[in-house]
């Protein structure tokens, strides 16, 4: 035994916490960035002075107020709920490739809103996020039924559940597209690719709301969480109710993920890695993990909107195309030089 | 059949005709427990006796279909599941931690009963976690992660991990599996020493009977589901009994460092 042994202190968290705090000043940077780049330029000093001395009468102004500021806010929210989403899902389903769309939600928003511009001929994006928040919570009701997360909530058949009904969804979606004229396919495919743009306030307040509310049940469960994820028999001896935090857990998902799919469409993998390096970071401990993801996911959705518009000027690459295009090829060298923890 | 009442104990925890099974499976019937406070009791019998669903039962994680678990008089199955949880800790078996999880983080998730939600990590938690580790002598364990450790590392960092709940009653299964005789024997004597210094009512599955004779204050022989006998291991142990309880024939002498019953088989009874 070393005979330093008795000086072992257990301090279990300023390193993390400091840490949390450098990825949110990070994050503020590339939000202020987002605020600053787009695909109509405008003088720092204009947007400047249109986020501190807001005149209506400029349309530099206007654009900033209305199109730039709602829209870095939605990437940090849609970020955060992708992040969190993704952290619980893993943690759940003890999966470490789940992301948040196996519980069938992306499939059941992508569904609700085809059929909504086919048969209802929807058009505007507020009216998009209703029917994609309907479809997901539809879509996750059916997982759940299916999968039994109720009963000893079994991995492996929420998956194969979330799988088959997302095929299932897929399927119908694919239908209706091949069957409808032009416009709505042409309308369907640019919410299909995950995109920020256009997405005012009337989408950013219903949809802050509800992934404020979701981050809120998450982070509670956190520690419960941490004892059920040591095993159904001790987290029941520790005091855990399992199918009860289980049940919140997919509840916070389902509202996470389907308020971030509804918004700004299916982004996927954000859901997947930001976890991943949270949990690289931090470790497997809810408390701190279910933060950083959400930073993180934040952090990364910002940074792939400012680079879409960026790279695509004069127009503009969605931040779901975006995500894939940077998070591929970072994803793979990730498992390649690090092991992905098994949960 | 041998059933040797020894001097009735004071018990919390008590079995009272209970009836246990999964799904359509019974494994017992009617069975009668009273868990004598203070003591290291150890629970023995053959493969599928029903050693695990008894400690189950009594850690609540199984509910009887007939009969109640008790503790201090109540339906344990009516006891508000976290303040249990204050009471009575259960290390099941082969408990597995989730990868990259460092020791002193698995330790502190045994404080979890006595948190709440806006008082969430205390002092007094602390000192729990120290105390535990300091036990168990997992200190210098504190930022390896879980899985990186031995076998042996590994189950003192669990014993770690209910001590923290600090539960006047622990329950554990088969905590010696997998473990080299060395290990076995480390984390026997630590068991004892919690018992011994603390007053921690320790039940325990052993499989190894002579382990048993050894370190138990109150050996349960079971068979086929039932309680065949309980008492001290040195009233308790006869040839007649290992032949009823494991068919195993035998002869029993004195271990010669401990001086506790010591089971030497001959073969499997005819």
């Amino acid at each position: 035994m070393s005979v330093g042994a008795s000086t072992v202190t257990l301090e279990r968290s300023p390193r993390r916490l400091w840490g949390l705090v450098a990825l949110v000043l990070l994050t503020a940077l590339a939000a202020l960035a987002s605020l600053f780049i787009g695909s109509r330029p405008i003088p720092v000093a204009v947007t400047l002075d249109a986020l501190l001395a807001y005149d209506p009468s400029n349309s530099a102004h206007l654009l900033v107020h209305h199109l730039r500021v709602p829209r870095t806010l939605l990437a940090l929210v849609v970020g955060a709920a992708l992040g969190v989403a993704g952290a619980l899902m893993q943690g759940l389903t003890r999966n470490p490739l789940a992301d948040p769309g196996l519980f069938g939600v992306n499939a059941g928003a992508t569904t609700a809103i085809v059929a909504a511009i086919a048969f209802f001929g929807v058009d505007s994006v507020s009216a998009y996020t209703s029917f994609g928040l309907i479809g997901a919570a539809l879509a996750a009701l059916a997982v759940y039924r299916l999968g039994g997360v109720g009963g000893g909530l079994n991995p492996v058949r929420v998956v194969l559940a979330g799988a088959a009904i997302t095929v299932v969804l897929l399927a119908i979606t694919h239908l209706i597209t091949l069957n409808s004229d032009v416009q709505v396919f042409d309308r369907f495919r640019h919410w299909a690719v995950g995109s920020l743009q256009g997405r005012g306030q009337s989408v950013l307040l219903p949809i802050t709301l509800l992934v404020v509310l979701g981050l809120a049940l998450s982070l509670t469960l956190a520690r419960a969480l941490d004892t059920v994820a040591l095993g159904e028999d001790l987290g029941r001896s520790l005091g855990v109710h399992p199918v009860l935090v289980r049940s919140l857990a997919a509840l916070a998902i389902v509202v996470l993920a389907g308020a971030a799919t509804a918004a700004a469409g299916p982004i996927s993998f954000i859901g997947l890695t930001a976890p991943h390096l949270a949990r690289f970071i931090v470790g497997p401990e809810h408390r701190w993990l279910l933060p950083y993801a959400l930073v993180i996911a934040a952090l990364l959705v910002v940074m792939a909107d400012v680079l879409g518009r960026v790279i695509g000027y004069p127009g503009e690459i969605g931040v779901g195309i975006m995500v894939a295009l940077l998070g591929g090829p970072f994803f793979v060298v990730l498992v390649r030089r690090w092991r992905l923890v098994q949960l | 059949m041998t059933i040797t009442q020894s001097t009735q104990a004071q018990g919390r925890l008590q079995a009272q005709n209970v009836t246990l099974g999964y799904d359509g499976r019974q494994v017992s019937e009617q069975l009668n427990l009273t868990v004598p406070d203070g003591r290291f009791s150890v629970i023995v019998g053959p493969n599928g006796c029903g050693k695990s669903t008894l400690l189950r039962s009594l850690g609540r994680l199984l509910k009887p279909q007939q009969g109640q678990v008790l503790l201090d008089g109540a339906d344990m199955n009516r006891l508000p599941t976290k303040a249990l949880a204050r009471e009575l800790g259960l290390l099941p078996q082969g408990a597995q931690a989730p990868d990259g999880l460092r020791v002193v983080d698995l330790v502190a998730r045994g404080r979890y009963p006595h948190q709440q939600l806006l008082r969430q990590w205390s002092a007094q938690d602390h000192a729990a976690v120290a105390e535990a580790m300091r036990l168990t002598d997992v200190l210098e364990l504190a930022d390896r992660e879980v899985d990186q450790l031995s076998g042996g590392q590994r189950q003192r960092v669990w014993i770690a991990m209910v001590l923290a709940q600090q539960t006047p009653l622990l329950l554990l299964d088969e905590p010696t599996t997998y473990l080299d005789l060395a290990h076995q024997l480390e984390v026997l004597d630590l068991l004892r020493e919690l018992n011994r210094l603390n007053g921690h009512t320790l039940v325990a599955v052993l499989h190894d009977l002579n382990q048993a004779c050894r370190y138990a204050d109150h050996l349960i022989a079971m068979r086929e589901g039932r309680i065949v006998a309980e008492g001290a291991p040195r009233e308790l142990m006869t040839e007649q009994l290992v032949a009823e309880v494991f068919g195993l024939d035998c002869l029993i002498i004195d271990d010669p460092v401990s001086g506790t019953p010591m089971v030497i088989p001959r073969g499997r009874a005819g």
